[in-house]
């Protein structure tokens, strides 16, 4: 068996190039594989870190209750809590301003004792002065703080709370976590809890209770317990990791139906070179089996080879993961936060699924050419006489055309609750369908071709057309290349029309800048009427959060108070019916607008009562139409203002549009200049439209490099193939040159050979590529999203198909083409 | 009948690693049009390289071949892919087919390549399917037939430029007794009927007996 391992051995490391595409792509598909799947964690581990900032390990915030008098609640509360608390620590949250340098920053207060925040969100300082006890006026700040202000300890910080400037003593700084981790927004300072409640009249309370538990995948649980034992107070998780983590996962399950078709090719790339592989091996596997070794043996060795592969590309592919997934944060961070450092984050177990990834794919793409091999013969192999007939099996083209057809009619009869998962798995079933009958389908364009290629290449375009009929290496990189084009038109042209869809929302706003400052109100408004090039302003008002509707098991998660008069000529809504008259409607009374995502959720007709809990009670709204949008996952409403304010104790804007009659650039100068004191968000629509196109070019860029990925993986692949194919054909060749073909005829034919592989590869891509962007529409319309006039598929991107694959195939041509011509045509034809 | 193929002091030496092997050691001879000429030798004698280097399928190492007057080592590529095109016709051993053409196809390969339309030349298809009796047999690939139908095909498509010569090596050396018999009457019947000059390599007594004159090939040199 040693000599069979040796001879292994040395096989892979002769066929050097064999095995690098080989490596290539279990490495692509384990690296991919691990990246797609460790990004939710990341991004998960990103939020969660994010959050601490303002909860720290706390899992349960508790709070006064609707019905309580007052805000504050005695911080012993939870003094006999249940099992399974393990700290409950009492805070006054507050917040000031801090007016430096000619600007205003807002800055959130956190009263607190230094045990309680040593148990909940612990900091680490790096100077501090006289801060135990800490009492009085000591104050914590952070690092980044101190910095931009030139703060040290033991100096004094003065903070305007509700008008009054108090003065604190900088008793700490503190290193950039916990409450002082920098996300470039809010800066937090902390102070002694019983200087807090003395500053708010409330000395010896506090305004929430943190709880943090023994075990946080308790959390559902034990809010509902506290929720009981607390009847008359609020009871919340302090953000629901449950909800992160089926979130972040879907970040992760869009990038894994790209991985699937690059693990796909893989797979295809690795069977084709164990066919030949085994092929090579042949008379060798024949010699070994007719001095004594078992199918059993030499099967075991194959698969041990196949395994070498696996385990190699699986640690590589790692690797290469862990610096795929470094760069993906890169690209997706910005969404959220710019000016962070950001870690990957992964778990022991994403990187064994992505080694078993590369393993198995491995086993499994070699075990059928192996098996295959397994069955022939002793006495087939040792005479050479084993067939090589090229069988057109009828069951292959009906079983490729039923496919086809369930692909493309079974996601269109789909109803909308399984058309995701349908639409997905259709989109799978294109790859076999395609691979049945690419034959076919290259047969058909090649008789085609034969016509015309007489006219436009002569004599030789005629052969090229007939060389490439049946031929298994040309009907392989068809596949490759349908495959990859297809998945990169997919990609591509799903990003052209998010960045096209952004482009025209943009250029249908009514609008020409957005303004936001806190607090945003009526006064605000008035002054920003007054800033030049100012026409007209409208403030809304939106609530955001969870509002609960009883009695139908769900929420709305976003709620627009609608203004009679300035809504509609500022914002688009895609309202069904009378726009105008339903507006006016909404103020007449308690009525709401809901989308159609959701009255088809949950069966509800034009006319039925919705019962909304808010803080300030239960209401009942009439429901008058229906709005097409996919906000809030469809979890979105509208009312009118004055409801949503006394309903919904919304008080301030959340954003104010205005429109301008001068050049809206020198308006937002203008309205920072009048507003530089409150630290205002200004934006002109072209500055929204810029910064929306660039986080979402970010993350699109992600999916473009994992279809050019698979692009390269097609790529190697098909230069693999024309190298394989050129060894099969060196007779065939030979035996043209022998009956009269020169040598500039032979280059020809080989580079119309590799155009018409190319062409007819971009081709299939096109048309693959169609009908997974038909299958798309079908799950973004299932996921609530409107795809009217979305996608859109340009005549370049299709052009551009064509020209891939036959750049690939002629580049990949260029050295067997000269190869071929320079071929020794005694050596070639002399011996069977 | 004027000399239509001459080998003057023909050599060929292979190098494999540091060793030189000497395979033709100054050949010298000529055939005439119309002669078919058996060249015979026991393996390695070197007679296929002979025929190879006169068919322009390989360079001799010195010397010169003249095929119908003209010297094939003052030929460029391009004339001499057009010499064997349209004034040589090779039969191989093992038949050399396409694999992938079918048998029209791979009997039309010699008049494709020399950029004619195959619908002019169709009658000549049917004249020669007539001629190597696979008239029923036009749209078959090389594996759907047997060794002396592909052979037959082999020289159908050394037919099908009408070329003065006709260059076969071992043209019976893959076939059954009774196959090569046939095959070597229809290549008799083709240098009689056709006019067409043969030069056949074998290393059999009885097929070199089909020739009109017999070409002693052994450690490199001829006689007669």
């Amino acid at each position: 068996m040693s000599i069979i391992f040796k001879f292994t051995l040395r096989n892979i490391k002769e066929k050097k190039l064999r095995t690098f595409l080989i490596l290539l792509s279990i490495i692509m598909s384990s690296a991919l594989f691990f990246a797609s799947t460790a990004v939710s964690t990341t991004v998960e581990m990103i939020i969660m870190e994010q959050v601490r900032k303002y909860y720290g390990s706390a899992d349960i915030i508790v709070t006064a209750g609707e019905q309580a008098k007052s805000w504050a609640i005695s911080p012993n509360l939870l003094d006999n809590c249940p099992e399974g608390v393990k700290y409950a620590a009492g805070m006054i949250h507050g917040g000031g301003e801090y007016k430096e340098k000619g600007e205003t920053v807002r800055i959130g207060i956190q009263g607190i004792n230094l045990e309680d925040l040593d148990k909940m969100n612990p900091i680490i300082l790096e100077q501090q002065h006289e801060l135990i006890p800490f009492k009085g006026s000591k104050a914590i700040i952070g690092k980044g703080m101190a910095e931009e202000y030139g703060l040290k300890p033991g100096d004094p910080i003065g903070i305007y709370m509700n008008g009054l400037k108090k003065w604190f003593i900088v008793s700490g700084i503190s290193q950039p976590i916990g409450p002082f981790l920098e996300d470039g927004e809010n800066r937090y300072i902390v102070v002694p809890r019983e200087t807090m409640a003395g500053l708010y009249g409330n000395k010896g309370k506090v305004s929430e209770i943190y709880v943090g538990l023994e075990d946080s995948s308790e959390q559902d649980m034990m809010v509902e317990k506290l929720s009981k034992a607390y009847p008359m107070y609020r009871v919340e998780p302090t953000i629901s990791k449950a909800m992160i983590k089926s979130e972040t996962q879907q970040i992760s399950a869009m990038f894994l139906v790209i991985v699937v078709f690059v693990m796909i090719l893989s797979a295809f790339i690795i069977y084709t070179s164990f066919k030949v592989i085994m092929a090579e091996r042949l008379p060798v596997i024949g010699t070994f089996r007719s001095i004594g070794a078992t199918k059993k043996m030499t099967n075991r060795v194959l698969m041990v080879e196949s395994m070498v592969y696996g385990i190699i590309g699986g640690i590589l592919g790692d690797i290469l993961g862990i610096s795929i997934l470094k760069l993906m944060i890169m690209q997706i961070t910005p969404i959220w936060e710019s000016n962070i450092d950001f870690k990957a984050y992964y778990t022991i177990g994403q990187l064994i699924m992505g080694f078993c990834v590369g393993l198995v794919l491995s086993l499994i793409s070699s075990f059928l050419p192996i098996r295959k091999v397994s069955k022939i013969q002793i006495r087939d192999i040792v005479l050479n006489s084993v067939e090589k007939k090229f069988k057109k099996k009828r069951w292959k083209t009906v079983l490729g055309i039923l496919f086809l057809a369930i692909a493309v009619v079974v996601p269109r009869v789909t109803p909308d609750n399984t058309a995701i998962a349908v639409g997905i798995m259709c989109m799978f079933l294109l790859v076999p369908a395609v691979v049945m009958l690419v034959p076919h389908i290259t047969n058909s364009f090649l008789k085609l071709f034969q016509f015309i290629y007489a006219e436009v290449f002569g004599n030789e375009g005629i052969l090229a057309a007939q060389n490439l009929r049946d031929n298994k290496n040309n009907l392989n990189n068809i596949i490759l290349l349908g495959m990859s084009i297809s998945v990169l038109l997919m990609i591509y042209t799903l990003s052209q029309s998010i960045i096209n869809d952004t482009v025209n929302y943009y250029k249908e706003v009514k609008y020409d800048i957005t303004f936001w400052t806190w607090p945003a109100n009526r006064s605000t408004e008035n002054k920003l009427l007054s800033v030049d090039g100012v026409m007209d302003t409208y403030g809304e008002y939106f609530k955001y959060g969870e509002t609960q509707v009883m009695g139908k098991n769900t929420e709305i998660k976003s709620i627009l108070g609608v203004n009679k008069n300035k809504t509609l000529d500022y914002l688009i809504l895609d309202i069904e019916g009378d726009a105008e008259k339903l507006v006016k409607e909404l103020d007449e009374g308690r009525n709401i607008i809901i989308t159609n995502i959701f009255k088809d959720e949950h069966g509800i007709k034009k006319g039925d009562y919705l019962k909304l809990k808010t803080e300030k009670g239960v209401f009942e709204y009439k429901v008058i139409g229906f709005i097409e949008s996919n906000r809030s996952e469809g979890k979105f409403a509208l009312i009118g203002e004055r409801f949503l304010k006394s309903d919904m104790s919304v008080k301030e804007y959340s954003d104010i549009y205005i429109k301008t009659n001068k050049d809206s650039e020198e308006v937002v100068k203008n309205i920072q200049e009048k507003f530089k004191n409150r630290n205002p968000w200004v934006r002109s629509v072209e500055q929204s439209m810029k910064e929306n196109m660039e986080a979402n070019s970010k993350i699109l860029g992600i999916f473009n490099g994992f279809g050019i990925m698979a692009l390269v993986i097609c790529v190697f692949g098909v230069f693999n193939n024309l190298i394989i194919s050129f060894i099969d054909r060196k007779r065939s060749l030979a035996i043209m040159r022998s009956v009269g073909m020169n040598k500039r005829q032979t280059l020809k034919m080989i580079f119309v050979e590799a155009f018409t592989g190319g062409l007819i590869g971009g081709l299939t891509g096109i048309i693959i590529g169609l009908l997974l962007i038909m299958n798309v529409e079908k799950v973004i319309e299932a996921l609530g999203g409107s795809i009217k006039e979305f996608i859109q598929i340009s005549w370049i991107s299709l052009a551009a198909c064509v020209i891939v694959g036959i750049a690939i195939t002629i580049a990949a041509s260029v050295g067997p083409a000269f190869r071929s011509s320079k071929l020794d045509i005694i050596d070639a034809i002399k011996y069977e | 009948m004027g000399i239509i193929i001459e080998a003057i002091n023909l050599c060929k030496t292979y190098k494999m690693g540091e060793i030189s092997i000497e395979v033709l050691r100054g050949v010298n001879f000529a055939v005439n049009q119309g002669e078919y000429v058996s060249l015979m030798g026991p393996s390695g004698s070197g007679k296929s390289t002979l025929l190879y280097l006169l068919g322009g399928l390989d360079k001799p190492t010195s010397g010169g071949i003249k095929l119908k007057g003209r010297e094939l080592a003052l030929m460029k590529d391009k004339e001499e892919s057009e010499m064997r095109r349209r004034e040589i016709g090779f039969v191989f051993q093992f038949y050399n087919l396409v694999p992938n053409l079918n048998l029209e196809e791979n009997i039309m390969l010699p008049i494709l390549l020399d950029g004619k339309k195959l619908k002019q030349y169709k009658n000549r298809l049917d004249e020669i399917l007539e001629l190597v009796g696979l008239s029923d047999r036009r749209r078959h690939t090389p594996r759907e037939l047997s060794g002396g139908q592909q052979q037959r095909v082999a020289i159908a498509r050394a037919l099908v430029n009408d070329p003065d010569i006709i260059l076969a090596d071992e043209p019976t050396g893959n076939l059954d007794s009774k196959t090569g018999t046939e095959i070597l009457e229809l290549f008799k019947r083709i240098n009689k009927e056709k006019g067409k000059t043969i030069v056949q390599v074998t290393h059999s007594h009885e097929a070199a007996q089909y020739g009109t004159r017999i070409i002693n090939v052994k450690d490199g040199r001829v006689w007669e």
